[in-house]
């Protein structure tokens, strides 16, 4: 799996990827938040890529029970990151075609569990039926954690629809496409449905923070498997 | 150190600009050359045929004794040299002198301009097409002369056409008519000087008879009020003077005459003393008696005494002049007896004119005391003096003036002489015109070079443009203006959060370089094909070598 892959082989992804799903639980927990919604302001910035490995990296401590719904109904990806079918999903689920047992489907890790988006010709149909919310509730009592992969705030209207039943919600910027009146724009429609934004997490780090990606921090490390191996024991036991 | 760190941070802000529009900088590179190589090939090739000539100032004859004498040489001041350029532009670029190159050169007969000049006709129906020809050619060939100074008095003369031999004929022939014109224009000069000076020279040799008149009107005017006794009066000063002036020739004549005869008395054997005879009592009363008799005469000639009177005074001075000379033959006898009869004949003869010339000069003596005497007269009258001085000046100036002009008109010819001469000399050609075998312009080289250059430059500029108005976010603290949330984390650009354009979003640049690349190449292929002519440059003019050749 590539997913995998970059986990393993990458160290920054690795190393960025602890830091990130150590904050978000650490902010979850503090706020009781179990449902923590991935958006951004435009398509293609990474924030289908950020909730699959932040999932992976959620789970790499057992005791957590982490699940990765996708609600991206027009451009699902979680199927791919895992390698899984998208049906049945959470289309055929809010349908009746499909049972939630169904649905939810185990991973590689027994404790991180992924809901695909399924499929759905009226997304706004099914975003905004009164069975969302109890899928939902649901989700929670089952699950530590519910990562939810959305599609963009500003083209759709899909994710204003989901920003009621999140705890909290993550925007991924991408640095060096996100326009400035884009994210500005993402903000306000967020804050307007008085979403509680959590944080930013900020893709192409290389052009957003290079002193970073250019000094010592990584390059001692390189891409050796073996530590990333090391790495992976750390991650698991500082969570 | 950590002002190192945030200059290599700003190091590394730049190079990162760098390389992420470097497509930019690639495509205005490519852009760049391709068209400066398009520009070269399509822009026609100028061929430049130069003329040097060297005008010198003209040479004064003063100037030449120096220079072998060893005299000080001018320093020249570039000024000069700069105002002489300006001048010889000027007139190379004037009309006139544009329209006889035109002409003798036959430029007018390219029927390309005929057609040309046929159009701009229609809407000057007035003016003739070959008068239209001309001044446009004249506009063209105007703007294509450079000319330049080389150093004092050397001047260099350049022409640009798209053809070799026409630039060629162009710069030969600007340069010649340049020299005829300019030395045409200097003899005819000098000749309309000249002209002037005859004309001026008769008008004051008018006013200096005129002030000569005036005086000896004015001294005239004064004799009559101061008549005196004396024979010389008003009416015969002038015959008087005239009188003298006679005498004095008739002296020296017979004294230029005695030397010979005494010369002859002693060829004759007479080896006494002249001084016998000439000393001589006798013969000096008869002398005496002439002496009076000339003087009565000269007096009758001056007051022009009736016509008797000096009949008869001639005919006592001639009786007593036969009287003088018999009486010194008879002395000559007396005093020297032993002498031979031929030697006392030239001895008498001698002694005769010595006593003649003696009383001439007597009487010519006398007349001279009337003059003098008259003449002091009205001189010594005071309200007289200022006018005779003024107008004795006049006259004094008039001449001066006029000798003056005499002299110029002298120098007026010298002059012309001397243009004419090697001597005189102002302009000639040092390096005269010839067909170019190479194109002057345009410098491909330099212009590939610049434009190699100039294209990263164009392209940075480009690249910071689009940096500039470029809306997306790059830098975590232009981000968290935006948002002030928390950043919980960086994370780099994996391949899964790329999104895959089409092909050409992708390969944008490099497809657009090819496109360049190509069309440059197409371009430059039709034009070896099939444009050989084709160029961006205005219609070509022809010439015709009034010496024979054609430039077309």
């Amino acid at each position: 799996m590539k997913l995998l892959e970059d986990i393993h082989m990458n160290w920054a992804v690795a190393s960025e990827m602890q830091k990130l799903q150590a904050r978000v639980w650490h902010q979850a927990q503090a706020n009781g938040m179990k449902v923590i919604l991935l958006s951004s302001a435009l398509r293609g910035e990474g924030k289908s890529t950020t909730v699959s490995h932040m999932g992976v990296m959620l789970a790499l401590n057992p005791e957590r029970r982490v699940l990765i719904a996708d609600m991206d109904l027009r451009g699902p990806r979680q199927h791919h990151e895992f390698e899984v079918d998208l049906v049945p999903g959470i289309a055929e689920v809010i349908r009746g075609e499909a049972s939630l047992e169904t649905a939810i489907r185990g991973t590689e890790f027994k404790n991180l569990n992924l809901l695909v988006a399924g499929h759905s010709d009226n997304p706004a149909e099914v975003l905004n039926s009164p069975r969302l919310i109890h899928i939902f509730t649901e989700l929670r009592a089952q699950h530590d954690i519910v990562i939810v992969d959305t599609p963009a705030i500003i083209p759709v209207a899909d994710t204003s629809a989901l920003l009621s039943i999140a705890d909290g919600v993550i925007l991924v910027v991408m640095s060096g496409k996100t326009p400035k009146a884009s994210l500005t724009r993402a903000r306000e429609l967020c804050l307007g449905m008085n979403a509680n934004i959590l944080g930013l997490v900020v893709s192409n780090a290389m052009e957003a923070a290079p002193e970073l990606y250019g000094s010592q921090y990584y390059s001692q490390y390189g891409s050796n498997p073996d530590r990333s191996k090391k790495s992976r024991g750390k991650a698991t036991s500082g969570s | 150190m950590h002002h190192s760190e945030d200059t290599q941070l700003q190091v590394g802000q730049y190079l990162r600009f760098i390389q992420r529009r470097r497509g930019i900088l690639l495509l205005a590179t490519i852009a760049t050359f391709c068209g400066a190589l398009i520009a070269v090939n399509l822009v026609p090739s100028g061929y430049q045929s130069s003329a040097t000539i060297m005008v010198r100032d003209r040479e004064r004859l003063s100037r030449q004794v120096e220079d072998v004498m060893g005299g000080g040489a001018k320093v020249k001041d570039y000024r000069e040299d700069e105002s002489r350029v300006t001048q010889i532009a000027g007139r190379i670029r004037s009309y006139p002198f544009l329209e006889r190159v035109v002409k003798t050169l036959k430029m007018t007969e390219n029927p390309r301009l005929l057609d040309q000049a046929r159009k701009v006709q229609q809407q000057h129906p007035g003016e003739s097409l070959d008068n239209i020809a001309t001044r446009i050619l004249v506009e063209r060939i105007s703007g294509r002369i450079e000319i330049q100074s080389r150093g004092a008095g050397i001047v260099r003369i350049s022409i640009v056409d798209t053809e070799p031999q026409t630039s060629y004929l162009l710069a030969k022939w600007i340069s010649e008519l340049f020299i005829d014109i300019t030395t045409s224009k200097e003899l005819e000069q000098i000749r309309s000087v000249r002209r002037f000076g005859t004309e001026q020279l008769r008008i004051y040799e008018l006013e200096l008879t005129a002030a000569e008149d005036a005086l000896k009107g004015y001294q005239s005017g004064l004799i009559e009020d101061n008549l005196v006794n004396g024979s010389v009066v008003r009416e015969n000063l002038i015959e008087a003077e005239s009188l003298y002036g006679r005498l004095l020739e008739e002296t020296r004549n017979a004294e230029a005459r005695i030397g010979q005869l005494g010369r002859k008395a002693i060829e004759q054997g007479f080896s006494a003393q002249f001084s016998l005879i000439l000393e001589d009592s006798e013969a000096a009363r008869l002398r005496s008696g002439l002496t009076a008799a000339v003087d009565r005469l000269l007096l009758l000639e001056i007051t022009k005494s009736d016509l008797q009177a000096m009949a008869t005074a001639e005919a006592s001075v001639t009786s007593l002049r036969n009287t003088l000379y018999q009486g010194v033959q008879e002395r000559v006898r007396t005093l020297y007896p032993e002498s031979a009869r031929d030697a006392q004949d030239a001895v008498a003869a001698y002694a005769f004119t010595w006593f003649d010339i003696e009383s001439r000069k007597e009487a010519a003596a006398h007349l001279k005391r009337h003059i003098d005497d008259f003449r002091r007269q009205f001189r010594t009258n005071p309200s007289n003096n200022i006018e005779m001085t003024r107008l004795e000046s006049e006259v004094g100036e008039k001449r001066r003036l006029l000798d003056s002009f005499r002299a110029q008109a002298v120098a007026s010819d010298v002059s012309q002489a001397v243009e004419t001469t090697n001597l005189g000399t102002k302009i000639e050609i040092l390096d005269p015109a010839q067909v170019p075998l190479r194109p002057s312009s345009p410098n491909k080289t330099r212009i590939l070079l610049m434009a190699l250059i100039m294209g990263p430059v164009l392209g940075l500029g480009f690249a910071f443009l689009t940096e500039v108005v470029d809306p997306t976010l790059r830098t975590l603290a232009e981000i968290q203006r935006i948002a002030p949330e928390t950043v919980l984390g960086t994370i780099p650009l994996l391949s899964q959060m790329k999104i895959h354009h089409g092909v050409f979003r992708r390969r944008w640049v490099p497809l657009t370089a090819a496109a360049v690349i190509l069309l440059t190449v197409t371009a430059l292929s039709l034009r070896a094909a099939y444009f050989s002519k084709w160029n961006l440059g205005g219609s070509p003019v022809t010439a015709v070598d009034p010496e024979g050749k054609s430039s077309r």
